[in-house]
C-alpha cells in the first residue's frame, strides 16, 4: 500500500505559495536538474543547495522526507544501472542517481506542500479538456472509498483461506480486482444518479 | 390543501425482465412526512428514483406520476430535478466532489445561480445541517453522519419543495441518529422517507404507506399501521420497541 | 515503469510532453463524441479503480511483488479512447500526488502507458479475439494484448532514455523488452484471471460489445499503430549503434563485477540467440519467438479458465 495522501506538513513559506508559483518554480529546477551533463559531478553542487534550500524552507521533518525517497527510489536505482555500460560507467551512474534523487525529492516537497484541490484548480486554470477534469476530481474523490473496499476485501477472502501458496494468492488478488471492477462500475452508475438528481444533463 | 406528489398505477420492469414495482398508487399532501417501509427487494428505491424522474429510462406511454400537478417526464426532468429533491442511501455515492463546498454547491451551480448566490446557499445550506466552517473538508476525512448531513445539505441547496429521503439513518450510530433526526423533524419541506428504522418513522412521520413485492399493502397512521404486529411480521418488519411500551394493557 | 525525473533530457521531454497531449487530445476529441453522458461518471470511476488496482501486489518469486499496469483492462473495459483518458488521470495524480514517476516526466510516461500501450493493446485484442473467437478467444486475446502492451510500453521507454543520451538504446532496448517481457507474463495472467472474474459477475462488461471502429480515420489510426508495434520490433535491425549487443556482451564480464544483483546480466543472456551474427535481428527475433510463446500460454489458460461448454458464445 502506497497510499499515503492524508499528510500535512506545518505551515511554511513554501505551503504559503501559490500553486502556480510553486509549480512553475518546481518545473525551473527540475529542467536545471535535467539539462547537468552526466559526468560532470561537480555541477551537482548547485541543485544541492537549492534542493537543500526548499527541503529546509518547507520544514520537511528529514527523516520522513528520506523515508519517502527511499519508498520511490528502487526503479531510479534500477534504472541508473543501466548507465553502467558507458566508458564513464561509474560516474555517470552516480550523477544520474543524484539527478533523479534530488528531482524526486522537488516532486516530494511540492506534493506534500500543495492540497489536492490546489493542484486541480491549477490544473483547470491550465485548461485542461473537461472530461480530463472530471475523471481527475472523481479519480481523487473515489480513490480512498476503492482502497478501503480493496483491504476489506481481501481480509474477509484471507480470513476464510486456510491454504497457503502463490497461486492461490494470484487467484484471490485477481478475484478480489475483478469484484473491485464491478462495484466500480455499479458505483459510477449510481454517482450519475446522483448526479442527475442535482441537475447534471 | 393542494398535493404534493401523486403516484398512480405506476409499474416498472427492470431491462433484465425482472418486475419491481406492479401498479403501485398513492399521494401526499403539502408539509405531510409520509413514512414508506417495507422487506428488502420490496420495491422501496426504485420507487424513489421514479418520484424525482431518475427512471424510467424512456418515457412511459402515460405519466404514473405527478409532481404538483405537473407529470414526470424525460422534457420537464431539470423541473422535476429541482422540486424533488433526493437523498441516496450510500452518502459516497451521492458526494462526489473533492471538497464539501463544490458538492453543496454542485446543484445550485448547475442551476445557472451566480458566482456569490451560489457562495451564500452553500453556506446557509451547512448551517441548517450544523456544519458551518466545513467548506473545505475532503468527504473521505468525515464522519459517517457527517457525510449524510453534507448529502443533505446538497440537496437542501437545491431548494427543493419536496425532499425524498433514501434510508437516512443507515449506518449511524445513536448520537448521529438522534442529530439526523431532529434535524428532518425540524425541515419545512414536504418529506418522504423510506427507512427499516421504524422508530425514526413513529416519530416523524404522521402517516406511513406498506410495500411489499411492488405493491401498496397497507397505508394508514404510524401508530396503527406499525403497532399491527401480524401485519408487520407478514411483510418481514417488526413492531417498534417505541409502541410496545404504548401497548394498551 | 514509471520514469523518474532527471532520466530524460530538455528535447525529450518537450518532445513526449508534445506526442502525449496530441494522443490524449485525440482520446479527448473521440470521447466528446463517443462517450455518452452516462459514461462519463464511469471513466472518473474506472480511474479510481485502476489506481486501487494497481495497488494489489502480486507475489514473485523470491519476496519480491509486482502488480497490475491495467492498460489492456482499461482498453477492453472503457474502449480505447476511455482508457487512454482514465490511465492519463492515474498517472497523472501518481506524479503530482504521490511522487511515482517524474514531473518532467510525466509527458513520456503518458505517452508510454496511457496511450501506446492501450491504444497498441487494443489494436491486438481486436485483431486476435476475430482470429480465434468466442469467449475463449477474446481472453486468450486479452492476455497476448496485455503482454504486447508492457513489452511496447518498455521498448519506446528505452527508446526515450536512449534518446536523451542517458542510456545506450541497445542496452537499455535488450534490458528493458527482457525484463518487461517477464513482468508482462505476470500483467497477461492477472489481466486473464481478471475479465475471467468480472465475466462471472457481468458479462456485459467485458463482452464483445466494445465499440467497433467503423470509420477509415478509425482503420487508419489502428493500422498506424499496429505498423508502429511491428516497427518497434523491427527497429533493432536497423539500429545503426556502433556497439550492438557484442559489445555489450564483452562489457558483461564488468557488469557482473559491478552489480551486486546480476539485474541485467541475466535478461541480456536470455535475450540473445547465439547462433545468430547480428544483436538487432537477434533482438528482433526473440520478441517475436516471445510474443508466440506468450499467444500460446494465453491460449491454454484460456482454456483452462473457460469451460468448454461456455465457449459457444
Amino acid at each position: 500500500m502506497r497510499l499515503q495522501a492524508s499528510f500535512h506538513l506545518p505551515p511554511s513559506i513554501i505551503s504559503r505559495l501559490q500553486a502556480s508559483v510553486k509549480a512553475a518554480g518546481a518545473l525551473v529546477i527540475l529542467l536545471g536538474i535535467a539539462s547537468l551533463p552526466l559526468g560532470v559531478p561537480l555541477l551537482l553542487i548547485v541543485p544541492v543547495v537549492v534542493t537543500s534550500a526548499a527541503a529546509l524552507l518547507s520544514r520537511f521533518p528529514p527523516v520522513t522526507l528520506l523515508r519517502r525517497l527511499l519508498m520511490l527510489e528502487p526503479f531510479a536505482v534500477a534504472a541508473s544501472a543501466l548507465v553502467l555500460f558507458r566508458p564513464d560507467g561509474w560516474t555517470a551512474f552516480w550523477t544520474l542517481l543524484v539527478k533523479s534523487s534530488l528531482s524526486l525529492t522537488i516532486v516530494i516537497i511540492f506534493s506534500a506542500t500543495t492540497p489536492f484541490g490546489d493542484i486541480f484548480m491549477l490544473l483547470r486554470r491550465l485548461k485542461l479538456p473537461g472530461i480530463l477534469l472530471t475523471t481527475i476530481a472523481l479519480l481523487y474523490r473515489y480513490l480512498f472509498v476503492l482502497a478501503d473496499q480493496v483491504e476489506r476485501m481481501r481480509r474477509a477472502r484471507a480470513g476464510r483461506t486456510f491454504a497457503k501458496g502463490r497461486r492461490l494468492a494470484w487467484f484471490l488478488n485477481s478475484g478480489v480486482i475483478g469484484h473491485l471492477a464491478v462495484r466500480s462500475v455499479e458505483r459510477a452508475e449510481r454517482v450519475y444518479a446522483a448526479m442527475r438528481a442535482r441537475g447534471w444533463e | 390543501m393542494s398535493m404534493a406528489l401523486q403516484v398512480r398505477d405506476l409499474r416498472y420492469c427492470y431491462p433484465d425482465g425482472k418486475e419491481a414495482l406492479k401498479g403501485v398508487t398513492f399521494a401526499v399532501e403539502d408539509g405531510e412526512c409520509v413514512g414508506l417501509v417495507g422487506p428488502n427487494g420490496a420495491g422501496k428505491s426504485t420507487l424513489l428514483l421514479h418520484l424525482n424522474g431518475l427512471l424510467p429510462e424512456t418515457d412511459a406511454p402515460l405519466p404514473a406520476v405527478w409532481v404538483r400537478g405537473i407529470p414526470v417526464s424525460r422534457d420537464r426532468a431539470r423541473e422535476i430535478h429541482r422540486r424533488v429533491g433526493l437523498l441516496f442511501q450510500d452518502p459516497d455515492d451521492q458526494l462526489f466532489c473533492p471538497t464539501v463546498f463544490e458538492d453543496v454547491a454542485f446543484g445550485p451551480s448547475q442551476l445557472g445561480l451566480g458566482e456569490q448566490e451560489v457562495k451564500t446557499l452553500v453556506e446557509s445550506s451547512l448551517r441548517t445541517v450544523g456544519l458551518e466552517g466545513f467548506e473545505h473538508r475532503m468527504p473521505h476525512h468525515l464522519s459517517g453522519g457527517e457525510k449524510r448531513r453534507v448529502c443533505l445539505a446538497g440537496v437542501l441547496a437545491c431548494r427543493p419543495e419536496i425532499l425524498v429521503l433514501d434510508e437516512p439513518t443507515s449506518d449511524l450510530d445513536p448520537r448521529a441518529k438522534r442529530e439526523l433526526k431532529a434535524l428532518l423533524g425540524g425541515l419545512p419541506a414536504t418529506r418522504i422517507i423510506a427507512t427499516h428504522d421504524l422508530e425514526l418513522v413513529v416519530e416523524l412521520c404522521s402517516r406511513v404507506i406498506l410495500i411489499d413485492e411492488g405493491r401498496v399493502v397497507a397505508e394508514g397512521s404510524a401508530g396503527a399501521l406499525l403497532g399491527d404486529e401480524t401485519l408487520m411480521l407478514a411483510h418481514g418488519l417488526e413492531k417498534p420497541h417505541i409502541l410496545r411500551h404504548r401497548h394498551p394493557h | 515503469m514509471h520514469i523518474p525525473d532527471g532520466f530524460l533530457d530538455a528535447k525529450t521531454v518537450a518532445a513526449t510532453a508534445a506526442l502525449a497531449a496530441a494522443g490524449v487530445s485525440m482520446a479527448v476529441y473521440r470521447a466528446r463524441r463517443t462517450v455518452p453522458p452516462a459514461k462519463v461518471p464511469l471513466l472518473g470511476l474506472s480511474a479510481a479503480f485502476l489506481f486501487a488496482a494497481q495497488m494489489v501486489n502480486f507475489p514473485v518469486a523470491g519476496g519480491t511483488s509486482g502488480h497490475l499496469i491495467g492498460s489492456v483492462l482499461a482498453a477492453i473495459m472503457l474502449g480505447p479512447s476511455g482508457a487512454v483518458i482514465a490511465l492519463s488521470a492515474v498517472l497523472t495524480v501518481q506524479a503530482l500526488l504521490f511522487g511515482d514517476g517524474g514531473l518532467l516526466a510525466l509527458g513520456a510516461n503518458i505517452l508510454n502507458m496511457a496511450v501506446l500501450a492501450p491504444l497498441v493493446g487494443f489494436a491486438l485484442y481486436r485483431l486476435v479475439s476475430r482470429m480465434i473467437g468466442g469467449p475463449r478467444g477474446r481472453l486468450t486475446a486479452a492476455g497476448f494484448a496485455a503482454w504486447c502492451s508492457i513489452v511496447v510500453a518498455a521498448a519506446v521507454c528505452a527508446g526515450e532514455l536512449a534518446w536523451s543520451g542517458a542510456v545506450p538504446w541497445s542496452v537499455g532496448l535488450a534490458a528493458m523488452t527482457g525484463i518487461h517481457a517477464l513482468i508482462g507474463v505476470g500483467e497477461a495472467v492477472v489481466t486473464m484471471l481478471v475479465i475471467a472474474a468480472v465475466g462471472r459477475i457481468r458479462p456485459d462488461l467485458v463482452g464483445s460489445s466494445a465499440p467497433v471502429p467503423s470509420s477509415r480515420v478509425s482503420f487508419l489510426v489502428y493500422a498506424a499503430l499496429v505498423t508502429s508495434v511491428v516497427a518497434i520490433f523491427i527497429a533493432p535491425f536497423a539500429s545503426r549503434w556502433p556497439d550492438g549487443l557484442e559489445k555489450v556482451a564483452s562489457t558483461l564480464g564488468f557488469s557482473a563485477r559491478a552489480l551486486p544483483h546480476p539485474l541485467i546480466a541475466s535478461p541480456l543472456a536470455d535475450y540473445r540467440i547465439p547462433w545468430i551474427e547480428s544483436p538487432g535481428l537477434a533482438a528482433g527475433l526473440a520478441g517475436g519467438v516471445g510474443a508466440l510463446v506468450v499467444l500460446a500460454l494465453s491460449f491454454v489458460l484460456a482454456t483452462a479458465l473457460v469451460p468448454r461448454a461456455q465457449n459457444g458464445r
